[in-house]
């Protein structure tokens, strides 16, 4: 590789990490976070119990919806699995003549049940969106129309992909540093140093998640080939993802057979795989259909297929056909990225893995300003520019973690009974990054780096006892019970915030940038 | 999972160990170039036997994925002790292997 590109290469690393390193960073976080959302999601559902030996079983849901919604136009019915402790229920009526999108939005929010797995009691949890919101955020981001979110987030990836691969190019000594950190030289040397190791030790995990990232936006990112190929989006989903015929409602009322028996010869038909989301249309209909979908997470690749019964003679109609190539390899893509197949060890590698991508991120923004610093004619009288990226780096690095427990604080400290509950919680996020950020702007950078990092570790670790004192989650119980996701949900709070607390120290000691 | 990782950890422990940089800080001297490529190809050995339980565990399509997640948090975790604790690196990772390969062969 000769010196010119090599130098282009680093020009493109350099500027395709900055513009989009925040929002990656924060995807990167979020994202990370996503691969416990079960946990989160019931964290923050304190109501809820703990997974146990699902005691309650599909006819008791549907039971449940003949008497909430006898009249709906269709049932869904999300199995629970050895991470969730509740049966999810929900219905749908036909639109009403003249009904806006965001009234049957707000009913979707209304006609929807919690039942105990355990026993099958109502739960009423919180109103909240659970580790739903992480999830969602880190490909849509927030506060913005959902698509206009995906663009910004498939770019950021797209720049992500773009730094990744010129930072392979760029680095001279890839395999002879391997293994080599030495933060006893301090200053650019060990930012350096850290950033390779994030980057090239866990570089598998990086390509991987930043390409099949992209992969799973690419409909809308590259959306020709369905364009060319298809008379509307309906005709290309309704092609690549086949479901049961939407059925005529006949008028003819007829009991709905027993679904216990549909739900075991699907699970024959995978070989042993899972029933996951029921799906009753025209329940109490003659022309009922029942259509049961396989569990994600099953295999590796995230889609499974379903199957059709006629909801009145119990009879298969219909089995979703075996995929094309193409389309395994989607599939495929999209199950290594979200990781449901993953068991609880690998899922923590994932989880470590993406911690790596964080601090890859983080310590690369850092880097920008401290290679800059000694090249500035007055280092004490910083341009715009340096004092733009140094004061958002410390408001993002240590704002982000700070806003993600400032949530789980706002969950359990906001009264059940306020308005908007759910979006009050995720406002508590991005008030707290925010003020991360303004808080960086008003003080000395290196003051602003201890003082947001010791307030970020703070709001970390102390989450457990705000969960404590104010919630039935806390650790002893946790561990009486035997409930080791939440146990371990308290640990790894407490051992994040302690991570922090050391990059705190450390930039009180005046060592950061 | 276990077994995996110890195997792994061994793995990445004597590549580490056969490089030239990493031997005065772990080892207190520099190997000779049949030591390090022993200790290269013991590496080499112990990544391979970390794919094998980890294929053998989990099947092979999840377990190459599994592998893939291992040997980069061995690579972290071997990083962090390079870089505090240089010393421990011969020892953890004779123990890794060992302890891997007893779990491997027992489970």
């Amino acid at each position: 590789v000769n010196g010119g590109l090599r130098q282009s290469m680093a020009w493109l690393h350099t500027w395709t990490g900055l513009v989009f390193g925040w929002v990656l960073y924060a995807m990167f976080l979020t994202g990370t976070a996503s691969y416990f959302r079960p946990e989160i999601t019931r964290w923050m559902e304190p109501e809820t119990g703990r997974p146990a030996a699902v005691g309650v079983s599909a006819q008791a849901a549907i039971a449940y919806l003949q008497r909430a919604a006898p009249d709906a136009r269709s049932w869904t019915i999300q199995l629970p699995d050895e991470r969730a402790s509740v049966i999810r229920v929900a219905w749908r009526h036909d639109p009403k003549p003249g009904e806006t999108r965001a009234q049957r939005q707000a009913l979707a929010e209304v006609n929807r049940a919690a039942l105990d797995a355990a026993t099958g009691a109502v739960v009423r949890p919180r109103d909240t969106r659970g580790g739903e919101f992480f999830y969602r955020f880190h490909f849509q981001l927030h506060y913005l129309p959902v698509l206009t979110g995906r663009w910004v987030a498939g770019l950021a990836a797209m720049f992500m992909l773009t730094a990744i691969v010129t930072g392979v190019i760029t680095h001279k000594r890839i395999f002879k540093d391997l293994f080599t950190f030495r933060p006893a030289k301090g200053g650019q040397r060990a930012w350096l140093d850290a950033h390779n190791v994030m980057g090239v030790l866990a570089l598998p995990f990086h390509l991987m998640i930043t390409y099949t990232g992209l992969v799973l936006l690419m409909g809308q990112l590259m959306p020709w080939g369905v364009v060319a190929n298809y008379q509307s989006p309906a005709g290309y989903f309704a092609a690549a993802f086949p479901h049961a015929p939407e059925p005529q409602p006949s008028g003819r009322a007829a009991p709905l057979a027993p679904v216990a028996p549909m739900l075991a010869e699907a699970s024959r038909a995978w070989g042993g795989g899972r029933a996951w989301i029921v799906t009753v249309r025209s329940p109490g209909d003659a022309a009922a259909i029942v259509e049961v979908e396989r569990r994600s997470g099953d295999e590796i690749a995230y889609r499974s297929g379903s199957i059709g019964f006629s909801g009145v003679s119990g009879a298969r109609i219909f089995q979703a056909p075996p995929e094309g190539p193409a389309s395994q390899t989607d599939n495929v893509m999209g199950g290594l990225h979200m990781a449901r197949f993953a068991g609880a060890g690998l899922r923590w590698t994932y989880f470590l893995c993406g911690l790596a991508g964080a601090a890859m991120t983080a310590t690369g923004l850092v880097l920008w300003t401290v290679k800059r610093r000694r090249d500035l004619p007055d280092p004490t009288r910083p341009h715009l520019g340096f004092r733009l990226v140094e004061r958002l780096n410390i408001g993002t690095v240590a704002g982000v973690p700070a806003g993600m427990a400032a949530m789980l604080w706002a969950n359990r400290l906001l009264p059940a009974n306020l308005a908007s509950r759910a979006a009050w919680e995720v406002n508590a996020m991005f008030l707290t990054w925010g003020a991360a950020v303004a808080w960086a702007c008003l003080r000395p950078a290196r003051r602003a780096w201890a003082e947001t990092l010791w307030a970020a570790a703070g709001l970390v670790a102390l989450t457990p006892l705000v969960s404590a004192l104010t919630s039935p989650r806390n650790l002893a119980r946790s561990l009486a019970d035997g409930d080791w996701a939440m146990a371990a949900f308290d640990g790894t709070l407490a051992a994040l915030g302690a991570g922090l607390a050391v990059c705190a120290a450390k930039a009180s000691a005046g060592r950061a940038t | 999972v276990i077994p995996v990782l110890l195997l792994a950890f061994s793995g990445v422990g004597g590549l580490c160990l056969a490089m030239a940089r990493h031997q005065p800080a772990a080892l207190g001297r520099s190997a000779t170039p049949r030591e390090s490529a022993l200790l290269r190809a013991g590496g080499i050995v112990g990544l391979g036997a970390s794919f094998g339980a980890a294929g053998a565990g989990s099947g092979w399509d999840v377990g190459a994925v599994a592998w893939c997640g291992a040997v980069m948090t061995a690579a972290l975790a071997l990083t962090l002790v390079a870089s505090y604790r240089p010393r421990w690196i011969p020892g953890l990772a004779a123990g890794a292997g060992v302890a891997g390969a007893l779990l491997a062969a027992l489970g």
